[in-house]
Protein backbone atom coordinates (compact mmCIF):
# COMPACT_ATOMS: atom_id res chain seq x y z
CA UNK A 1 0.00 0.00 0.00
CA UNK A 2 1.71 3.34 -1.22
CA UNK A 3 1.03 6.62 0.57
CA UNK A 4 -1.51 7.88 -1.40
CA UNK A 5 -3.62 4.59 -1.13
CA UNK A 6 -3.29 4.59 2.59
CA UNK A 7 -4.12 8.37 2.77
CA UNK A 8 -7.30 7.55 0.60
CA UNK A 9 -8.60 5.15 2.77
CA UNK A 10 -7.65 7.02 5.52
CA UNK A 11 -10.46 9.81 4.00
CA UNK A 12 -12.81 7.08 3.44
CA UNK A 13 -12.97 5.96 6.60
CA UNK A 14 -13.25 9.22 8.54
CA UNK A 15 -16.05 9.97 5.93
CA UNK A 16 -17.49 6.62 6.35
CA UNK A 17 -17.40 7.37 10.38
CA UNK A 18 -19.35 10.70 10.10
CA UNK A 19 -22.12 9.37 8.12
CA UNK A 20 -23.11 6.85 10.96
CA UNK A 21 -23.18 9.75 13.71
CA UNK A 22 -26.07 9.35 16.15
CA UNK A 23 -28.94 11.75 14.58
CA UNK A 24 -28.70 13.06 18.43
CA UNK A 25 -25.05 14.28 18.12
CA UNK A 26 -26.07 15.59 14.51
CA UNK A 27 -29.05 17.50 16.42
CA UNK A 28 -26.68 19.02 19.03
CA UNK A 29 -23.58 19.89 16.52
CA UNK A 30 -26.37 21.48 14.21
CA UNK A 31 -28.05 23.56 17.48
CA UNK A 32 -24.55 24.40 18.91
CA UNK A 33 -23.73 26.06 15.21
CA UNK A 34 -26.97 27.88 15.09
CA UNK A 35 -26.56 29.16 18.49
CA UNK A 36 -22.75 30.74 17.50
CA UNK A 37 -23.62 31.89 14.27
CA UNK A 38 -26.18 33.92 16.31
CA UNK A 39 -23.84 35.45 18.83
CA UNK A 40 -21.41 36.40 16.49
CA UNK A 41 -24.44 38.53 14.18
CA UNK A 42 -25.29 40.18 17.67
CA UNK A 43 -21.31 41.24 18.29
CA UNK A 44 -21.26 42.65 14.54
CA UNK A 45 -17.87 42.50 12.79
CA UNK A 46 -14.77 41.33 14.85
CA UNK A 47 -12.36 43.70 15.01
CA UNK A 48 -8.71 42.24 14.40
CA UNK A 49 -5.88 44.00 16.02
CA UNK A 50 -2.32 43.78 14.61
CA UNK A 51 0.83 44.68 16.18
CA UNK A 52 2.13 48.37 14.55
CA UNK A 53 3.60 47.98 11.25
CA UNK A 54 2.74 44.54 11.14
CA UNK A 55 0.81 43.45 7.72
CA UNK A 56 -2.22 41.89 7.87
CA UNK A 57 -1.04 39.73 4.74
CA UNK A 58 -3.79 36.48 5.03
CA UNK A 59 -2.34 33.46 3.93
CA UNK A 60 1.16 35.29 3.29
CA UNK A 61 4.31 33.70 5.13
CA UNK A 62 4.30 35.14 8.65
CA UNK A 63 6.22 38.06 9.56
CA UNK A 64 7.89 36.88 11.96
CA UNK A 65 9.13 33.76 9.91
CA UNK A 66 10.99 35.98 7.59
CA UNK A 67 8.89 36.49 4.51
CA UNK A 68 9.38 39.00 2.13
CA UNK A 69 7.95 41.76 4.55
CA UNK A 70 10.34 40.46 7.27
CA UNK A 71 12.76 44.06 6.69
CA UNK A 72 9.30 45.66 8.38
CA UNK A 73 10.07 44.54 11.80
CA UNK A 74 12.91 46.45 11.93
CA UNK A 75 10.92 49.41 10.68
CA UNK A 76 9.02 49.56 13.64
CA UNK A 77 11.90 50.70 16.36
CA UNK A 78 13.42 52.78 13.41
CA UNK A 79 10.40 54.46 12.54
CA UNK A 80 10.30 56.44 15.96
CA UNK A 81 14.06 57.68 15.74
CA UNK A 82 13.56 59.14 12.01
CA UNK A 83 10.25 60.85 13.23
CA UNK A 84 12.56 62.36 15.82
CA UNK A 85 15.36 63.24 13.40
CA UNK A 86 13.06 64.70 11.18
CA UNK A 87 11.52 66.84 14.01
CA UNK A 88 15.44 67.95 14.72
CA UNK A 89 16.17 68.92 11.18
CA UNK A 90 12.17 70.94 10.98
CA UNK A 91 13.05 72.80 14.35
CA UNK A 92 16.55 73.64 13.53
CA UNK A 93 15.30 75.30 10.24
CA UNK A 94 12.56 76.76 12.09
CA UNK A 95 14.73 78.56 14.52
CA UNK A 96 17.61 79.69 11.92
CA UNK A 97 14.12 81.19 9.53
CA UNK A 98 13.07 82.68 12.77
CA UNK A 99 16.60 84.15 13.60
CA UNK A 100 17.16 85.66 9.64
CA UNK A 101 14.06 87.22 9.77
CA UNK A 102 14.27 89.13 13.51
CA UNK A 103 17.73 90.01 11.93
CA UNK A 104 16.61 91.38 8.95
CA UNK A 105 14.20 93.58 10.05
CA UNK A 106 16.73 95.09 13.06
CA UNK A 107 18.95 95.76 9.97
CA UNK A 108 16.66 97.43 7.70
CA UNK A 109 15.82 99.76 10.85
CA UNK A 110 19.90 100.77 11.33
CA UNK A 111 19.35 100.92 7.75
CA UNK A 112 16.61 103.47 7.69
CA UNK A 113 18.16 105.45 10.51
CA UNK A 114 19.39 108.85 10.73
CA UNK A 115 22.14 107.77 13.39
CA UNK A 116 25.78 107.44 12.73
CA UNK A 117 26.72 103.62 11.76
CA UNK A 118 30.38 104.19 13.04
CA UNK A 119 28.43 105.22 16.24
CA UNK A 120 26.18 102.38 16.73
CA UNK A 121 29.20 99.88 15.69
CA UNK A 122 31.21 101.30 18.28
CA UNK A 123 31.03 99.99 22.03
CA UNK A 124 32.20 103.59 23.22
CA UNK A 125 28.57 104.85 22.12
CA UNK A 126 27.25 101.79 24.02
CA UNK A 127 28.68 103.23 27.32
CA UNK A 128 27.66 106.77 26.40
CA UNK A 129 24.37 105.44 25.54
CA UNK A 130 24.25 103.96 29.29
CA UNK A 131 25.18 107.35 30.50
CA UNK A 132 22.68 109.38 29.46
CA UNK A 133 20.04 105.96 30.81
CA UNK A 134 21.65 106.67 34.49
CA UNK A 135 21.06 110.79 33.84
CA UNK A 136 17.87 109.85 33.32
CA UNK A 137 16.57 107.56 35.45
CA UNK B 1 14.29 64.64 25.85
CA UNK B 2 15.93 68.12 26.54
CA UNK B 3 19.52 66.69 26.30
CA UNK B 4 18.38 64.73 23.06
CA UNK B 5 17.01 67.69 21.48
CA UNK B 6 20.38 69.69 22.25
CA UNK B 7 22.76 66.97 20.71
CA UNK B 8 20.22 66.98 17.75
CA UNK B 9 20.07 70.44 17.26
CA UNK B 10 24.59 70.49 17.65
CA UNK B 11 25.39 67.95 15.17
CA UNK B 12 22.23 69.21 12.54
CA UNK B 13 24.57 72.91 13.07
CA UNK B 14 27.70 70.87 12.53
CA UNK B 15 26.38 69.18 9.24
CA UNK B 16 25.33 71.80 8.27
CA UNK B 17 28.39 73.56 8.62
CA UNK B 18 30.71 70.88 6.66
CA UNK B 19 27.94 71.45 3.88
CA UNK B 20 29.64 73.67 0.77
CA UNK B 21 26.95 75.99 0.31
CA UNK B 22 27.65 79.29 -0.54
CA UNK B 23 24.11 80.80 -0.94
CA UNK B 24 22.95 82.64 -4.52
CA UNK B 25 25.28 83.71 -6.60
CA UNK B 26 24.83 87.30 -7.93
CA UNK B 27 23.80 86.44 -11.03
CA UNK B 28 20.95 84.53 -9.69
CA UNK B 29 19.26 87.18 -8.04
CA UNK B 30 15.81 88.46 -9.79
CA UNK B 31 16.31 91.98 -11.36
CA UNK B 32 14.52 93.86 -8.58
CA UNK B 33 16.59 91.78 -6.10
CA UNK B 34 19.41 93.05 -7.93
CA UNK B 35 18.79 96.31 -8.00
CA UNK B 36 17.67 96.87 -4.28
CA UNK B 37 20.98 95.37 -3.35
CA UNK B 38 23.36 97.43 -5.93
CA UNK B 39 25.45 98.97 -3.55
CA UNK B 40 26.42 94.83 -2.22
CA UNK B 41 27.30 93.57 -6.02
CA UNK B 42 31.20 93.85 -5.38
CA UNK B 43 31.12 91.69 -2.01
CA UNK B 44 28.15 89.26 -2.61
CA UNK B 45 30.16 86.27 -3.14
CA UNK B 46 32.31 87.17 -0.22
CA UNK B 47 28.93 87.08 2.36
CA UNK B 48 28.10 83.81 3.91
CA UNK B 49 25.24 82.19 2.73
CA UNK B 50 22.92 82.95 6.01
CA UNK B 51 23.90 86.79 5.50
CA UNK B 52 22.89 86.78 2.14
CA UNK B 53 19.55 85.19 3.23
CA UNK B 54 19.56 88.52 5.70
CA UNK B 55 20.00 90.48 3.09
CA UNK B 56 17.37 89.23 0.56
CA UNK B 57 14.27 89.81 3.22
CA UNK B 58 15.64 93.08 3.32
CA UNK B 59 15.62 93.13 -0.50
CA UNK B 60 11.87 91.92 -0.27
CA UNK B 61 11.00 94.90 2.10
CA UNK B 62 12.68 97.82 -0.67
CA UNK B 63 10.25 98.11 -2.99
CA UNK B 64 7.93 99.67 -0.20
CA UNK B 65 10.60 102.50 0.32
CA UNK B 66 10.26 105.73 -0.37
CA UNK B 67 12.95 107.18 -3.21
CA UNK B 68 14.08 109.06 0.04
CA UNK B 69 13.97 105.61 2.62
CA UNK B 70 15.83 103.71 -0.98
CA UNK B 71 18.74 106.56 -1.21
CA UNK B 72 19.48 105.87 2.77
CA UNK B 73 18.99 102.02 2.34
CA UNK B 74 21.61 101.69 -0.30
CA UNK B 75 24.01 104.83 1.05
CA UNK B 76 24.35 102.39 4.62
CA UNK B 77 24.20 99.21 3.39
CA UNK B 78 27.79 98.62 1.64
CA UNK B 79 29.03 100.38 5.10
CA UNK B 80 27.27 97.74 7.26
CA UNK B 81 28.22 94.90 5.12
CA UNK B 82 31.64 95.87 5.73
CA UNK B 83 31.73 95.94 9.33
CA UNK B 84 32.69 92.90 11.45
CA UNK B 85 30.02 90.31 12.72
CA UNK B 86 30.91 91.51 15.98
CA UNK B 87 30.45 95.82 14.89
CA UNK B 88 27.26 94.33 13.79
CA UNK B 89 25.95 92.86 16.68
CA UNK B 90 27.18 95.98 19.12
CA UNK B 91 25.42 98.27 15.89
CA UNK B 92 22.25 96.58 16.70
CA UNK B 93 22.59 96.27 20.31
CA UNK B 94 23.10 99.77 20.75
CA UNK B 95 20.16 101.02 18.06
CA UNK B 96 17.47 99.04 20.36
CA UNK B 97 19.67 101.26 23.30
CA UNK B 98 19.36 104.43 21.92
CA UNK B 99 15.45 104.21 21.40
CA UNK B 100 15.07 102.85 24.99
CA UNK B 101 15.82 106.67 25.36
CA UNK B 102 14.44 110.04 24.76
CA UNK B 103 15.13 112.16 21.79
CA UNK B 104 16.76 114.36 23.49
CA UNK B 105 19.34 111.92 25.44
CA UNK B 106 19.73 110.12 22.26
CA UNK B 107 20.94 112.84 20.34
CA UNK B 108 23.43 114.31 23.21
CA UNK B 109 24.95 110.76 23.01
CA UNK B 110 25.74 110.81 19.33
CA UNK B 111 26.92 114.62 19.75
CA UNK B 112 29.28 113.52 22.42
CA UNK B 113 30.26 110.65 20.73
CA UNK B 114 31.03 112.85 17.72
CA UNK B 115 32.62 115.27 19.42
CA UNK B 116 35.33 113.13 21.12
CA UNK B 117 38.60 113.01 19.10
CA UNK B 118 40.04 109.83 18.25
CA UNK B 119 42.60 109.34 20.47
CA UNK B 120 39.72 110.04 23.58
CA UNK B 121 37.88 107.80 21.76
CA UNK B 122 40.37 104.71 21.78
CA UNK B 123 41.39 105.43 25.66
CA UNK B 124 37.87 105.51 26.40
CA UNK B 125 37.18 102.03 24.78
CA UNK B 126 40.22 100.16 26.33
CA UNK B 127 39.40 101.54 29.49
CA UNK B 128 35.72 100.27 29.42
CA UNK B 129 37.22 96.77 27.98
CA UNK B 130 38.92 96.72 30.71
CA UNK B 131 36.19 97.12 33.33
CA UNK B 132 33.93 94.57 31.33
CA UNK B 133 37.21 91.89 31.87
CA UNK B 134 37.40 93.17 35.19
CA UNK B 135 33.70 91.97 36.16
CA UNK B 136 33.53 89.14 33.93
CA UNK B 137 36.90 87.75 36.16
CA UNK B 138 34.91 88.80 39.38
CA UNK B 139 32.20 87.00 38.80
CA UNK B 140 34.09 83.71 37.79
Amino acid sequence: MNQDEFGFRVRQALNDGAERLDYRTVLRLEQARGKALALQRRAGPATVRLPALQLATAGAAPVDGGGPWSWLRGAGWAAPLVALAIGFVAISQWQEELEIKRLAALDFAVLLDDGPLDAYADQLFGVLLQAEQKADD
Amino acid sequence: MAPALLFGQRAWAQAKAALPTAGPAWSQLSTPQREALAPLAGQWATIPPENKRKWLEIADRYPQLSPEGKARLQARMAEFAKLTPEQRRTARENFQRAYELPRESRESAVQQYQLLPDDKKKELTERSQRKDAAKSAQKQ
